[in-house]
């Protein structure tokens, strides 16, 4: 294993092993994040349940939208947002927020990203349920659509490798790790949550057309509104994530050993 | 299978960022400490922390690592326990390895004694049904009785360093690395820590062990490897170590 690159699929394939590991570990860090407060990890639904009533009153209130129409699409808008955006902002910490973990034990590198794929998923199942209680509660609920499960499988994908690109430069470079939550408020505002692509003058269309992200959003939200997603949304993020796998692959392989001394 | 760490030639550079090399090389000059700095490109200074290691250290081995602030103790250490990956040089291990290397790392300072006991456990890849087996004796040899109920931000350096080494101690482990904090622990600690360690090696085991506590080395080891400015200064039993460290003197 002397190649750069097969070590850093030796990486990869030690971190699938440890599955056991940081599947618990997660679960533990998601845990102690709520430790001494009641609601415990219910926190996170909170909110999504804040935003989506607070988008009640001002979409409704300031720009007449019919909103019994559009706000299951902007409430799932918003949840499939909190997988596919919010995971960036959260990414840069990935190897900062372990330094401790990885200046006292030998884990591959990928287990760090695993772990943060965990949390991320975790977060979203939780809100998942309360999106579903609000539905139900306001009568909107639809029944997912069968493709939830691989979109879902695919943005993990997507977390993941996204999670080497962003950690690796944002542990060497730490403008860019707080660069990231800016750049995240800034794609939040150009990606379709609470507006839809028609509603966009057709001259910059493009924002939406050409942005991964939004690919991404759309992918999730069309099964939580219970219809299947269209096939462009599939072919752009297969699309993405292979251009991710093979950037965080090269960025693995060259800079596996040096990570650790960034911390 | 026999349990060995052997390392050949090994080099290792830190890479320290973002600082002024500028300013860190002139601060060498007056440094007492350390090792070997250079300049690398740009913003960035390595500094040559372990230099031309070789070193074997094989199954029943209690080795201590020796030498003042600076001379590469810990580095060596987190090079044996996989955690820095040397520049130049090859490692080679074969065992199991547990590494205690800072006093608190793994443990959550928010949660008790004993939930700790049982993260320390999911670390070393243990099933809550084995942790749950070896609390009482983790417990009795921590030696905290009712103080594990309590939050481990209210312990002390010396309790949280009984706690570790228990848990430590406690779980089988092919070869175990312990950095200096072994020694916060007090004289009746530190003496039943190396009875535990000696039944270790009897069970033909690996101890890497970095300490300033000359008594502890004479106590525990049965070889010494000391280290200065990133170099190996003296390697040898320990009896070899007394007599060099008294000539030194004389």
């Amino acid at each position: 294993m002397s190649s750069p690159l097969m070590a850093a699929f030796k990486d990869v394939g030690d971190a699938i092993r440890l599955a056991p590991l940081w599947w618990r570990l997660g679960l533990d860090q998601t845990a102690s994040r709520f430790q001494r407060s009641i609601l415990g990890p219910f926190w996170m639904a909170c909110n999504l349940l804040v935003v989506a009533f607070a988008l009640a009153f001002i979409v409704g209130g300031l720009m007449g939208v019919n909103l019994r129409e559009s706000y299951p699409q902007v409430v799932a808008g918003l949840l499939a947002w909190s997988l596919v955006g919010t995971t960036i902002a959260e990414a840069q910490a990935i190897f900062l927020y372990n330094a401790g973990l990885m200046q006292s034990q030998r884990l591959p590198l990928t287990f760090y990203v695993f772990l943060h794929a965990q949390k991320a998923a975790t977060n979203f199942l939780t809100q998942l349920i309360a999106f579903w209680a609000m539905m139900l509660v306001l009568g909107r609920f639809a029944a997912p659509h069968w493709t939830l499960l691989p979109a879902v499988a695919l943005v993990l994908l997507s977390v993941c490798f996204l999670g080497f690109i962003i950690a690796i430069p944002s542990t060497r470079f730490r403008d860019v790790a707080y660069m990231m939550s800016y750049v995240v408020q800034l794609l939040f505002y150009v990606t379709p949550v609470f507006w839809t692509r028609a509603q966009m003058s057709p001259k910059y269309r493009w924002v939406v057309d050409y942005s991964p992200l939004a690919h991404q959003v759309e992918l999730l939200r069309a099964p939580l509104t219970g219809h299947a997603p269209a096939a462009i949304d599939w072919l752009w993020s297969l699309g993405t994530v292979g251009a991710f796998a093979l950037i965080a692959i090269a960025l693995l392989a060259l800079f596996r050993k040096r990570v650790v001394f960034w911390l | 299978m026999t349990h060995q760490i052997k390392l050949t030639n090994v080099d290792l550079d830190y890479y320290v960022y973002s600082l002024r090399s500028q300013s860190l090389r002139s601060a060498v000059f007056n440094l007492a400490v350390g090792g070997r700095m250079y300049k690398a490109a740009g913003d960035v200074a390595a500094v040559r922390a372990l230099s031309e290691i070789n070193l074997e250290i094989n199954e029943g081995d209690r080795i201590a690592l020796v030498g003042h602030n600076g001379s590469g103790k810990t580095t060596l250490l987190k090079v044996i326990a996989g955690i820095y990956h040397p520049t130049r040089g090859e490692l080679s291990i074969d065992g199991d390895i547990t590494s205690m290397i800072a006093i608190g790392a793994g443990m959550d300072p928010e949660a008790t004694g004993l939930r700790n006991i049982h993260k320390l456990g999911m670390m070393r890849r243990l099933s809550r049904k084995v942790i749950d087996s070896r609390i009482d004796a983790i417990a009795e040899f921590s030696g905290l009785g009712d103080f594990l109920h309590l939050p481990v931000r209210t312990y002390s350096a010396g309790m949280q360093a009984r706690l570790m080494f228990a848990v430590a101690t406690e779980f089988d482990a092919d070869i175990l690395v312990l950095d200096e904090w072994l020694s916060a622990g007090d004289a009746a600690f530190v003496q039943k820590a190396g009875e535990r360690m000696q039944r270790m090696v009897e069970e033909a085991k690996i101890v890497v062990l970095a300490t300033h506590d000359e008594d502890l080395v004479q106590r525990v080891c049965n070889r010494v490897c000391e280290l200065s400015g990133g170099r190996i200064a003296f390697l040898g039993s320990t009896e070899d170590w007394v007599a060099y460290r008294a000539a030194a003197a004389a």
